[in-house]
């Protein structure tokens, strides 16, 4: 018994040999049917289990990993080793980069550093908007830089659903479930609006996200996965970092700001209300300032520099009130500054732009 | 590039040809996100923890001791992440569930071994079966199966990525095959 004990610990290693093999290395399965139906059952398992199929992500993700390596600031083993592109300010790329200009492989090598440069200065501007805002002029030291986002990629608190109107639903344990106004979700969940309703969520730091009809996302305190449908951001401007809105066509880095997003099969639409946005879409990137928009669908991002309305107010719920948006302990509850733009009373949908049809 | 080892793309990524490492998450990535996905047992949250290891992979790559060993130490990072977001409970946020649009998918006939229509299709369905089962084991066994199994990997490449001795890993795919030989027994 104490042999069948010992030999039976040993199945997996011995399931991994074939039958005969295992036999020999192990003479007591030869007397011993017990253990060796034992071993016999442990190979099936294992046999099973290498069959396992190997799943795919749903999309490249390196995109997405060079696109935010290339809007972070650079690491510090970068500045140290890498050949710093002194020319990089000088050399920026133009809103448009011409046809060809990254299948150069010399201006490729300084392109993520020149971007991550590029990207450091405007957001030095940002926190220090009283500055000299000359970009050659500021030469901002290691502790001026903004922390690293990965330092605290999946930061606490809750998403809690501050305003509804109409139905909303969240999956939890494998089925849709009605939410209540009010209610708090852990990061992560996956929510949805119905027809005719709409909602507002505030995010852990105070910034809010309004969705309207027949939208879903998935909502996290630094980013917000917009699977469809249309949301109106309103995003606190933390200089540690880079608030992001990810669509199937690409990603939406947020400055501190207030815009519109829609996601269609067709393509994405961006119209900035009030801020700095930075719109990539592949390698494209465009900055969009007050009023301006832009298309993204596949490769292709362009930018409109009088963009249509995505929606109006009665698309969203009214307006929270500052008392109800749960504040960054960091952070003064006081929404900021800046006066909320008036949002028009015009037609919800203008025509989409070319490109997106 | 895409034929260059891993020792020379972080290397020469690390004397600042950044871009290459492009390639290194294009070659890892499937790994990667296989791993999660059965550990975390979500779609999108596994390719978010995946962007969050490469990211942090880059952010710290001059602390990657052996290059050649880069898939061993990003593996380790992914693993950490993972186990992050399992400690904070946010692994049922999405359930994979035939609802979800989230299955993951029953293995073709490729991957299935040689033998008869019936033999092929009870491989299949076994398979299927202990891929429900390995999901529904405790994490730190779920790991260390999903390594060796779908990973494919070494005791020792196991014991590294996992942080424990190679006895522990031993202990844990005992254990594991003994639960789901006694799971697969109450089908």
């Amino acid at each position: 018994m104490a042999e069948c004990t010992a030999v039976q610990a040993r199945a997996g290693e011995l399931a991994a040999l074939a039958p005969e093999r295992a036999q020999a290395d192990e003479p007591h399965l030869v007397a011993c049917s017990a253990c060796r139906d034992e071993v016999a059952r442990t190979r099936a398992v294992l046999r099973g289990l290498d069959r396992i199929p190997v799943t795919e992500p749903s999309r490249d993700l390196s995109a997405s990993v060079m696109s935010r390596i290339s809007s972070a600031p650079p690491p510090a083993w970068l500045a140290k080793s890498a050949p710093r592109p002194t020319v990089a300010p000088r050399r920026a790329p133009p809103t448009e980069p011409p046809p060809g200009f990254f299948a150069s492989m010399n201006v490729r090598a300084f392109a993520l550093p020149a971007a991550g440069l590029a990207l450091v200065l405007a957001l030095v501007v940002l926190v220090r908007p009283s500055a000299d805002s000359r970009l050659a002029r500021l030469t901002p030291s290691p502790s001026a830089m903004p922390a690293v986002e990965s330092e605290s990629p999946l930061p606490g608190g809750e998403v809690t659903l501050a305003k509804l109107t109409g139905r909303a639903s969240a999956f939890d344990e494998g089925a849709w479930k009605d939410v209540a106004e009010g209610q708090s979700f852990p990061q992560g969940r996956r929510l949805r609006t119905e027809p005719g309703a709409k909602a507002s969520l505030a995010l852990p730091d105070g910034s809010r996200v309004d969705v309207a009809a027949d939208s879903e996302l998935f909502a996290f305190a630094d980013r917000i996965r917009l699977r469809r449908g249309r949301a109106r951001f309103d995003i606190r401007h933390r200089p540690e970092r880079i608030f992001r809105v990810l669509v199937p066509d690409g990603e939406i880095r947020v400055l501190g700001t207030l815009f519109d997003v829609e996601s269609r099969p067709q393509g994405t639409r961006v119209h900035l209300l009030h801020g700095r946005l930075e719109v990539q879409c592949d390698r494209a990137v465009e900055r969009l300032e007050d009023g301006e928009g832009a298309t993204f669908s596949g490769t292709k991002l362009t930018k409109l520099t009088a963009a249509a309305p995505l929606a109006t107010s009665d698309d969203f719920p009214p307006a929270t009130s500052t008392s109800e948006v749960p504040a960054h302990p960091d952070e003064p509850t006081s929404v900021g500054p800046d006066p909320k733009p008036t949002i028009d009373a015009e037609p919800a949908k203008g025509p989409a732009p070319t490109g997106l049809q | 590039v895409d034929g260059l080892p891993d020792a020379e793309l972080v290397t020469q990524c690390l004397a600042g040809r950044t871009e290459l490492y492009r390639s290194l998450v294009r070659r890892h990535q499937t790994r990667v996100f296989n791993f999660l996905v059965r550990l975390l047992r979500q779609r999108e949250l596994a390719e978010d923890v995946a962007q969050e290891a490469f990211f942090t992979a880059y952010a710290k790559l001059d602390t990657c001791k052996d290059p050649a060993l880069f898939y061993v130490w990003l593996m380790r990072i992914a693993r950490n992440r993972a186990f992050n977001v399992l400690r904070r409970g946010r692994l049922d946020v999405v359930p994979l569930t035939p609802a979800s649009g989230d299955t993951i998918e029953v293995p073709d006939e490729r991957s299935i071994g040689e033998g008869s229509a019936e033999g092929q299709l009870e491989a299949r369905e076994v398979a299927a079966e202990l891929e429900k089962r390995v999901m529904g084991l405790p994490p730190k066994y779920r790991a260390t199966v999903l390594l060796r199994h779908t990973e494919g990997r070494s005791y020792q490449e196991i014991a590294e990525i996992l942080e424990i001795p190679m006895g522990t890993v031993k202990f844990r795919l005992h254990r594991a095959y003994k639960l789901l030989k006694e799971r697969l027994g109450k089908r």
